[in-house]
């Protein structure tokens, strides 16, 4: 299932661990100002969640001069739409 | 196949980066084959409308003009909406906020919760929820 953040803020982070327990193939997009979840120390957050893989818009990580973590893969519009596409469930929080 | 996904926008322009994530993102499904519906509700619904600008030239800056003009999306919505992509708002936002007789950006279709969100809704695969 893919999960997009848009706000770094907790109570995001505990809705995402909430609604993807048991999910051991969860993908995550950060948008927005989520993206300063990208970053090596920001993924700690991510503690409790078995995520196979984390994206993060470009244009908001450049926009914010963030430096993802390299367990982060940017992408664009172009990739978002994609993954978006390959996703069969989507939550946006 | 391609997917249906239905954005319901709740955030106008500047207000924060809703709207045009919102917008880019749409634009990037609908080239790549999707069908897109934007369904502009509460503040969102300012988007529909064509600019009024000034008559005389805006005491804005020109630095913070071309900083703010990443948030103007006229153009963005026309492009969409001619691609063919379902661009409604809805008229009784549009009422209350007192811009019920503004004229529509081009491809913009006055709708409601009832019917037009309802039909989006009935036959999309993703509906996102963007802005507050």
């Amino acid at each position: 299932m893919l999960y997009i953040l848009n706000k770094p803020c907790a109570s995001s982070l505990a809705q995402l661990a909430a609604v993807s327990a048991g999910d051991d193939e969860a993908w995550v997009l950060l948008v927005s100002d989520a993206v300063f979840l990208g970053t090596d120390e920001g993924l700690k957050r991510f503690a409790g969640l078995d995520a196979e893989s984390f994206y993060a818009a470009r244009d908001a990580m450049e926009t914010r001069k963030v430096t993802l973590s390299g367990k982060v893969e940017p992408l664009d519009y172009g990739g978002m739409a994609e993954l978006l596409e390959d996703a069969d469930k989507i939550i946006m929080l | 196949m391609g997917k249906t996904v239905t954005f319901a926008l709740l955030s106008g322009s500047t207000e924060n980066e809703d709207a045009v994530f919102a917008v880019k993102l749409a634009t990037a499904l609908l080239d790549r084959g999707n069908k897109v519906n934007i369904f502009l509700y509460g503040n969102g619904c300012n988007l529909a409308n064509k600019a009024v600008p000034r008559a005389d030239r805006s005491p804005i800056s020109d630095g913070l003009r071309a900083h703010m003009d990443g948030f103007v999306l006229d153009a963005a919505i026309e492009s969409l909406a001619g691609k063919g992509a379902a661009v409604v708002t809805c008229h009784t936002t549009e009422y209350s906020r007192g811009t019920e007789g503004l004229e529509y950006l081009k491809g913009v279709a006055r709708g409601d919760v009832g019917a037009s969100f309802t039909r989006m809704l009935l036959a999309s695969d993703v509906l996102f929820t963007i802005g507050q």
